[in-house]
């Protein structure tokens, strides 16, 4: 583990991101990423045997995305995403590190059932001084994801 | 009034029987098993593209409506495939979704088959002398398979027509978008869905659920005047459209789209929108710079899979592939703007249809082919009824030109 990083700020700060997607909080995820923020769902596909990209936004996409919502027929129920431990990466970068965190999410229905919804990674590029989100990439092992989602993982 | 009794609700639509269709056509048991038999076990599908397949001795696991088959690419170069069973003890043969494999070995008792589907090893064959089998009368069970356009349709039926007859020329209008270059594959997903298959493949043929998708609101409903968009029955269910526009600069999360960022496909402007529904239930989908295929399998009567597909230009850049793979996502992918709420649809419907609640649904828009008349929907019953023996309206009967002989 790096020795430039406080481990609790920087698991204080991915749970929040994964709490603000959560609770639908859009403005707050996006106070907590840079400007230069860049997401990405990536899934390992065994029929095409290379990697798929299914999601890939600028700071700027990303917030049309969210600004749209409101108008789409968006999925019924709740996403809870459930971090585990995350393992802080220390990659040499400067002003930067590199976090892992597997996560699974979970899918709470109108009707009160919850099931997973998705395993997956969370790769995050976190800002040393500024402790902000530069970039995440979800790693996304479940590849059905039933009827599918708006919202990012 | 306004609201109806359970009476009024129950008793048939007062229009013609091609105009509705009986809830019970997506729920229950016989008629699926009707389906299986007198539609999916007869008829050709697209199950995978060549794309999926580029060496000698590749595979691509095929589910055929529960029965494991497999496409191979043969030492000939020839696209083959068998059901994915041993000869011996019909255990399955391969596993991966994709892989290469120059022998099939079952893992069981390492019998071996080329990709001809021969049988070439039997272990310790020489105790089967005396039923007198041996490699010769083992192979594989092969499923009749064609390419066209780079799609690798199938068929069970080893007496059905050629598939050339079967398409009635629907798939003429892509032969540029889909052959005039080498295309490649770039999305594969899948999912099980809590729907009839049918349910969901309406969502490719009701074009008046445009409505449902802010999306197509703002992209597609207003480029060009309704009564210009000629909608194509070509028989024996299939059914599409060409020379649509979409106005991609009406829906603000696509800022880019329709400015020449990428080459579009053969044949098509970045603008151009296209699509033809082909019988049963394979929607392909073109929209200038992208192709999506979507094929559903039945898995059960309120049970379907369905897999999709992204296809762009092989070999061009990683930066226009980005480009190409933006484009589909915006609309398809299981994060996209347009097929969640499609998926979400087919499963809305299939709930209220499952205990009787909703009774029929209705196919009765009337634009002379154009715009968002119902002549697709209508088109794939009539069909259905020829196949199944049934009639859409009352499956509790013979449709109506079998009842007439």
């Amino acid at each position: 583990m790096s020795g430039k990083v406080d481990p609790v700020a920087i698991q204080d700060l991915i749970s929040r991101t994964a709490l603000c997607l959560d609770d639908g909080d859009y403005a707050g995820f996006l106070a907590l990423c840079s400007a230069d923020f860049r997401y990405r769902v990536i899934v390992p596909s065994p029929e095409l045997r290379k990697d798929m990209i299914w999601l890939d936004h600028d700071r700027e996409g990303l917030e049309a995305l969210f600004e749209a919502l409101p108008e789409h027929l968006v999925r019924l129920g709740r996403l809870s995403r459930h971090l585990s431990p995350v393992l802080i990466q220390d990659d040499g970068m400067n002003d930067a590190v590199a976090v892992l965190s597997p996560v699974t999410v979970y899918d709470t229905r109108p009707d009160g059932r919850s099931a997973v919804f998705a395993v997956a990674r969370y790769h995050d590029t976190i800002g040393t001084k500024d402790h902000q989100l530069r970039a995440r990439t979800v790693f996304l092992l479940t590849r059905d994801i039933g009827t599918g989602s708006h919202v990012p993982l | 009034m306004t609201a109806r009794t359970a009476a009024e609700w129950t008793a048939p639509p007062r229009m013609p029987e091609t105009h509705y269709v009986a809830g019970d056509v997506y729920t229950d048991p016989e008629i699926h098993a009707a389906e299986i038999e007198g539609i999916f076990n007869r008829v050709w599908r697209p199950v995978c593209h060549i794309s999926e397949l580029p060496e000698t001795y590749d595979y691509r696991l095929i589910d055929h409506c529960g029965t494991p088959l497999f496409c191979i690419r043969g030492e000939d170069g020839v696209i083959r495939t068998f059901v994915n069973a041993c000869s011996h003890r019909g255990a399955k043969l391969l596993h991966e979704p994709a892989g290469n494999a120059p022998t099939i070995t079952c893992f069981y008792h390492r019998w071996t088959y080329d990709a001809g589907g021969a049988c070439t090893g039997i272990a310790r064959a020489a105790a089967y002398r005396d039923v007198g089998i041996g490699t010769a009368d083992m192979g594989l069970r092969q499923v009749r398979t064609e390419v066209l356009h780079g799609l690798v349709f199938i068929t069970m039926d080893d007496e059905a027509p050629p598939l050339e007859d079967f398409l009635c020329g629907a798939l003429d209008g892509f032969a540029a978008p889909l052959a005039g270059a080498p295309l490649e594959v770039f999305h594969y997903n899948r999912s099980v869905i809590d729907a009839n298959w049918k349910a969901w493949h309406e969502t490719n043929m009701d074009l008046y659920h445009e409505y449902m998708h802010v999306v197509l609101r703002k992209t597609q409903l207003k480029a060009m005047p309704m009564e210009a968009r000629q909608l194509h029955d070509y028989g024996n269910g299939h059914a599409g459209s060409g020379g649509l526009k979409a106005a991609y600069d009406g829906y603000q999360g696509f800022k880019g789209r329709g400015t020449g960022e990428v080459p579009p496909l053969p044949g098509m402007d970045e603008h151009a929108f296209q699509f033809v529904d082909l019988f049963p239930g394979t929607a392909i989908i073109a929209r200038g710079t992208v192709i999506r295929i979507d094929t559903v399998t039945p898995l059960g009567p309120d049970k379907a899979l369905v897999e999709m597909r992204g296809l762009g230009l092989a070999g061009e850049s990683d930066a226009d592939r980005a480009v190409r793979m933006r484009h589909h996502n915006q609309y398809w992918g299981p994060f996209g703007r347009n097929v969640p709420e499609d998926l979400f649809a087919a499963e809305a419907c299939d709930e209220a249809f499952r205990h009787g609640g909703a009774r029929y649904q209705i196919i009765a828009r009337e634009e002379q082919g154009t715009g968002q008349d119902d002549i697709i929907m209508r088109a794939f019953y009539r069909e259905w009824a020829a196949r199944t023996g049934l009639s859409p309206a009352a499956p509790g009967r013979a449709a109506a030109s079998q009842a007439a002989e």
